[in-house]
């Protein structure tokens, strides 16, 4: 029992680590048509900054979690009016610019903090016995944060007025237009929201394992794999395939071995490509 | 909820594909050059280096370039190395590998028939070691790596030297000093990430274990990996009684003895395979008091001490352990070119490998395991067992790695 609990949690962290990822990366993709290779950057920032702020200024996690996550996002808004604006609609060049970000924002993050790895403290430490079941406290509380983060982005995109017209614009940017919704604000909306996520998926992953210039190159991966089998900008689909990777990872993990675990995600994306490209909550009409 | 508009699903999907595809293949960008000062007396030879000085594996790549550097300018405040009658000083050119065997194979290429030196130092990972050693053996090099890896100490490239100690020279004597000075060990979990590196770590330490007594389970991991949890609660099914993360990066060490702590598991940690403090009592805070690592170069000395403290001071970094190695392996280099008399890397080659040294922080030192690996190139010399413990390394043991 105390090891399905504790398979089931590491499922739960990761799938929602994966998530917030994975959602800022499909957000992008979805309104802009921007393959953002730097997303993961964005979560090595996420990271570093949580850290800069929690141990480096002395605020507490919340705050500096909070921080993080608004520069983060803010340091992606002014990169979408600075550059991304210009190769909305040009998916290749989105793509090659968004490369040279990505090795622009690592070697920055270089020179700035140093190549050692770095530790971020939480308020809580220890185990909590549930049932019975003894559970690491640090991983109940990021799944909590990170459940009330993805709360909170579905009010906001299913409630707000900003957040249906970040809709509309995605599923037809001309009829938006027409019904007065600012295309390029909404460009620049998304772009920050997912930089932002990723930004705070990084500042959850500081202190449960360690901030280091490569934290976010295995989530980017992951979120290629969950994007497709969640379907190309269904942000339902994202958060299912974002917790079915998860457990998909924790239990291959446990039952087959470590190296068997991306086999097993990437053949998973292998065969949705082939059985069901338009993912798990596509429309069937994307087939045509 | 949908945000992509449905038109052009097909399309984005190929583009996602091929993206990913490229992702994967990231390995391929172009190299970054990072010249380095030193030299300027009456000659100055260049001594090439690859080495990784961007991503996760930066600092890796910094405890090679400035060692070299700091002893390159230690023989110039000497005036330099008399070879043949003539003072020689070194310039350390440096190149960005990224840890990566494709773009190893390019620096040593570009070193080599570019600026025309055919003195490396690295790569300093197993798979990328791999990659350059038939380029060096094709030019006539010479090289002194420090990759872990049964194959990388090998008769068919005899340019190439491994200026490290690796596990399988001192696997037997760890597992022994483990036996006799931990006795509450039984069992041991090997981790190590599933590639050249990690299997070259593991598997010489398993007939080790056993040899000492113990049982042993080994577990790997992909290299991308981040979060170590899920392999944690396998390797903890198995109730070690210490888990050794022998060929583990120092910031996947640093990961998982975090984790390890997070998840209640109370017995010993260790690291066989180098040392990776810095980077583990960084992440890991209190929970690494107790964790053993190895040393070639045991950092309690005050001399030592100085040397990381200089580092430092330069660096703006931790250097990693076998920093001092490079140090040394640049003054060992010299002073084979003084006795050849010539800066020839074949004639520096055929008289490095039969002279013996006595290096500043390494100690005596000298190539040996020819029986193991067909030729003798790899150093061998003494091996500390450190224990971490308050803020600091305390030697527990010591060894010197046979050199048969």
């Amino acid at each position: 029992m105390s090891v399905v609990a504790q398979l089931l949690v590491n499922a739960i962290t990761l799938g929602l680590i994966y998530v917030l990822v994975s959602l800022g990366f499909n957000i992008v993709f979805g309104i802009m048509d921007v393959i953002n290779f730097a997303h993961g950057m964005f979560v090595m920032w996420g990271g570093f900054l949580v850290f800069s702020l929690a141990v480096g200024a002395g605020l507490g996690f919340v705050p500096a979690l909070v921080l993080a996550t608004v520069t983060v996002g803010v340091g992606g808004l002014l990169i979408e009016r600075g550059v991304l604006r210009r190769v909305v609609g040009r998916p290749a060049a989105g793509l090659v610019i968004t490369l040279g970000l990505s090795i622009m924002m690592q070697n920055i993050a270089l020179a700035v903090f140093g190549p050692d790895p770095r530790a971020v403290p939480l308020p809580v430490d220890g185990a909590v016995d549930v049932f019975g079941v003894v559970l690491p406290a640090q991983r109940l509380l990021v799944a909590g944060v990170a459940l009330v983060a993805l709360g909170l982005l579905y009010v906001f995109l299913m409630r707000t007025n900003a957040g249906r017209a970040l809709r509309a614009v995605a599923q037809d940017p001309e009829a938006a237009a027409l019904q007065g919704v600012d295309r390029n604000r909404m460009y620049a909306l998304s772009f920050g929201l997912g930089t932002a996520l990723a930004g705070l998926a990084g500042a959850l992953m500081g202190p449960l394992l360690s901030v280091n210039l490569g934290m976010g190159d295995d989530p980017l991966l992951k979120a290629f794999v969950v994007v497709v089998i969640g379907g190309l900008g269904s942000i339902s689909g994202t958060a299912a395939a974002g917790m079915l990777l998860g457990l998909l990872d924790s239990t291959t993990q446990y039952f087959v071995g470590a190296g068997a675990a991306d086999l097993v995600a990437f053949g998973a994306m292998v065969v949705f490509l082939l059985v069901r490209p338009q993912g798990l909550f596509g429309s069937t009409e994307e087939r045509s | 909820m949908a945000v992509q508009r449905s038109g052009r699903a097909a399309r984005t999907r190929g583009l996602l594909i091929g993206a990913l595809a490229s992702l994967l293949l990231l390995g391929a960008v172009a190299c970054s050059a990072i010249p380095t000062a030193g030299g300027g007396g009456p000659t100055t030879l260049k001594i090439g280096v690859s080495g990784p000085l961007t991503g996760p594996n930066a600092d890796w790549g910094l405890s090679m370039r400035g060692p070299l550097e700091m002893a390159a300018e230690e023989i110039q405040q000497q005036g330099g190395v008399d070879v043949g009658g003539k003072k020689v000083n070194f310039q350390i050119v440096m190149y960005d590998d990224k840890f990566a065997p494709a773009d190893a194979a390019t620096v040593v290429n570009r070193l080599i028939s570019q600026d025309g030196i055919p003195i490396i130092f690295g790569p300093t990972t197993g798979a990328a070691v791999e990659a350059t050693m038939p380029i060096i053996k094709e030019n006539n090099a010479l090289q002194l790596h420090s990759g872990f890896g049964t194959t990388l100490v090998n008769p068919n490239f005899p340019g190439s030297f491994r200026i490290t100690l690796t596990p399988p020279e001192y696997c037997s004597d760890w597992y022994q000093w483990v036996k006799a000075n931990r006795a509450s060990v039984k069992r041991v979990a090997l981790m190590g990430p599933n590639d050249v590196v990690g299997r070259g770590s593991v598997e010489p330490c398993e007939p080790a274990v056993k040899a000492a007594g113990l049982t042993s389970e080994s577990f790997y991991y992909e290299r991308s990996m981040t979060d170590f949890t899920p392999v944690l609660t396998r390797v903890l099914a198995g109730q070690p009684d210490a888990i050794d993360l022998t060929g583990a990066a120092p910031a996947e060490a640093a990961n998982i003895v975090k984790q390890l702590s997070q998840m209640g598991f109370k017995g010993l940690t260790m690291k066989s395979g180098g040392s990776a403090i810095a980077a583990i009592a960084q992440v890991a805070g209190p929970a690494a008091n107790g964790h053993l690592y190895f040393e070639q170069v045991a950092d309690t000395t005050d001399k030592v001490q100085k040397f990381y403290a200089d580092f430092k001071k330069r660096y703006n970094a931790n250097p990693e352990a076998f920093a001092p190695v490079y140090h040394d392996a640049l003054l060992w280099l010299a002073a084979a070119m003084n006795k050849a008399g010539s800066t020839d890397a074949p004639k520096v080659r055929d008289t490095l490998e039969k002279l013996p040294f006595d290096g500043p922080y390494v100690g005596k030192t000298q190539w040996g395991r020819g029986a193991e690996y067909g030729i003798a190139h790899q150093m061998v010399g003494a091996g500390h067992v450190v224990e971490w413990q308050g803020g600091a390394g305390k030697v527990v043991g010591e060894f010197n790695v046979d050199p048969k």
